[in-house]
């Protein structure tokens, strides 16, 4: 079953002036973390605010668990949670204060008490006298508290320590083995290469790509160096091979996919100093922005 | 919506507080003066004899007003003349900013859309939470004056001080309505006060006007300031048009403020 639908979605802002996202077609099961990635700027934001019903598209359809997300937004928001990229709340409440508002709009909470201690938050601190770091844990846990079916998440690590994020990270994966959707959108490649199941690349409001993360894996590039004497590197040429640099015989390749052909060759001459280092997820994602 | 408008009261109260104090320090002011003002009363009432008529009026007095200097004389042309209006302009321009343009100026306006409420509930419970407070401020600016004059032994007529209470509260609310409608429209609080505080200085401006040339009489309807406190404190009663005008004020501005707030794209920064 699919727990988040969208078809056709664009939003265009100053009437038709500025395009924010275009025709994005996405869906994601139940149980699913999602990855939605994008440098600034590319839309993802406005996506999620429309399927928070806080921007209206200008076309298209979101459905969240079978319900419209603009007539049902009520329903849905008693079950879904979202995390701004950016901790906005009241600086003179105290989280505390925080976290009970919350419950008397969404009722008492059963692990409140169990998601301060595991994320270590001092909840008698007014929200201005809090580290950067302390709002991304208030935000985090009013997400998590009310144990929500989806979670929308903006940049949701921000400003964690690497213990923390990976004590969210952890959470997200227990949360959607359980059956809960999580919706992520992330700059810190190797935290959805760490946890999400697929991704979505989106590039000026459009989706460019939707792959498994295995599928993306896949398509790794290789940066291989090496130092040959008198080598004609046109023998090297394949399909997927692109010579970056030929100095003096120092040799800069760059080979997207498979690397046994180029291995080869490489076999039958005489080489120095031959590097092969694997391009990570990031590498990857700036291919598809050269696109 | 209960919880949104009981946050939003705990929230404000400070600052209602605040004008509350200030309001009925000026009436207890004016109420504990009373007494040696009345026994002045003769020798003040030639200087404003020697007045022009035109200022007198735009000051909510008039040559003959010591000739039976009352209590609701004095607050007339002290307290009620533009004293409360401004008390309330603040107040209400305060509220009305801060109640959306300024959540959505800070952001906050993210953590509470993202409840389980609906734009319209969120919308009409802030209207209402803003409603009691203002109900509060303009109880304790008018009422008040009885308990005070009676502390005094000054003479006081009832009637007058509920009627005050009642066109001041259409009068505050007006003021409120209009300035939401411009709050649901806005993302910037400074816009809102701005622009509502710009329209209270034009219609001040239109009621004086008024007042000091004849011919420019009839521009007083086009003016808050004409409806309240209108005759009320000469016994007078409330002007049943400006009842009306407040009416449509509040019913129209309120409509149309929840109706851009529900359909408007909300995003910050």
């Amino acid at each position: 079953m699919n727990a988040i639908e969208i078809k056709k979605l664009s939003k265009y802002f100053l009437g038709r002036k500025v395009q924010a996202v275009r025709d994005v077609d996405l869906e994601i099961k139940q149980g699913e973390i999602f990855g939605f990635l994008g440098p600034n700027g590319a839309g993802k934001t406005t996506t999620i605010r429309c399927m928070m019903d806080f921007v209206r598209p200008s076309s298209g359809s979101i459905k969240i668990l079978g319900l419209d997300a603009q007539k049902d937004s009520v329903i849905l928001k008693s079950k879904i949670s979202y995390l701004s990229d950016t901790a906005h709340f009241y600086n003179h409440w105290t989280a505390s204060n925080h976290l009970d508002f919350q419950q008397s709009l969404r009722g008492k909470s059963p692990i409140l008490k169990d998601l301060i201690k595991k994320f270590d938050l001092n909840a008698k601190l007014r929200f201005a006298n809090l580290s950067s770091g302390n709002k991304r844990k208030l935000s985090i846990i009013l997400a998590l508290m009310n144990e929500p079916e989806i979670l929308i998440l903006d940049e949701p690590t921000n400003a964690l320590d690497p213990l923390l994020q990976n004590t969210l990270l952890t959470y997200l994966k227990d949360f959607a083995a359980a059956g809960g959707t999580v919706f992520l959108s992330s700059h810190n490649l190797a935290e959805v290469e760490k946890i999400c199941h697929r991704v979505g690349i989106i590039k000026d409001g459009k989706l460019v790509a939707t792959e498994t993360i295995s599928n993306l894996k896949q398509m790794k590039m290789y940066d291989v160096s090496f130092h040959a004497e008198n080598l004609d590197v046109k023998t090297l040429e394949e399909k997927n091979t692109e010579i970056v640099s030929n100095l003096n015989g120092s040799i800069k390749l760059k080979i997207k996919g498979d690397i046994n052909p180029t291995i080869a060759k490489l076999a039958k001459i005489e080489v120095k100093d031959l590097e092969i280092a694997h391009v990570s997820l990031e590498d990857i994602f700036l291919e598809f922005y050269k696109k | 919506m209960i919880s949104i408008i009981w946050t939003n009261i705990k929230e404000r109260k400070t600052s209602v507080i605040i004008y509350i104090v200030i309001s009925v320090l000026f009436l207890w002011l004016y109420v504990a003066l009373f007494p040696s003002l009345q026994a002045q009363s003769q020798a003040l009432g030639a200087v404003l004899k020697s007045m022009p008529e035109g200022l007198l009026k735009a000051l909510g007095s008039a040559p003959d007003q010591l000739n039976n200097f009352t209590l609701e004389a004095l607050l007339g042309s002290k307290q009620f003349s533009m004293t409360f209006q401004i008390f309330v302009a603040i107040l209400t321009f305060g509220l009305a900013a801060s109640d959306l343009s300024g959540e959505i100026e800070s952001g906050t306006i993210e953590y509470l859309l993202s409840q389980p409420i609906s734009r319209l509930k969120f919308y009409f419970a802030r209207f209402i939470s803003a409603f009691i407070l203002i109900t509060i401020f303009v109880a304790a600016s008018t009422l008040l004056v009885m308990p005070l004059a009676t502390l005094y032994h000054v003479a006081y007529v009832p009637h007058i001080y509920w009627e005050l209470f009642a066109d001041g509260l259409l009068f505050s609310t007006a003021l409120y309505s209009f300035a939401y409608f411009l709050s649901a429209m806005s993302s910037a609080k400074g816009q809102v006060i701005g622009i509502s505080t710009g329209i209270f200085t034009v219609m001040y401006g239109v009621f004086i006007v008024s007042a000091l040339k004849d011919n420019l009489d009839k521009i007083k309807y086009l003016s808050l300031f004409h409806y309240f406190p209108g005759e009320i404190l000469n016994g007078g009663g409330i002007d049943k048009l400006g009842v009306w005008i407040f009416i449509i004020i509040i019913v129209l501005f309120t409509a149309l403020g929840a109706l851009i707030f529900k359909k408007r794209d909300i995003t910050i920064s």
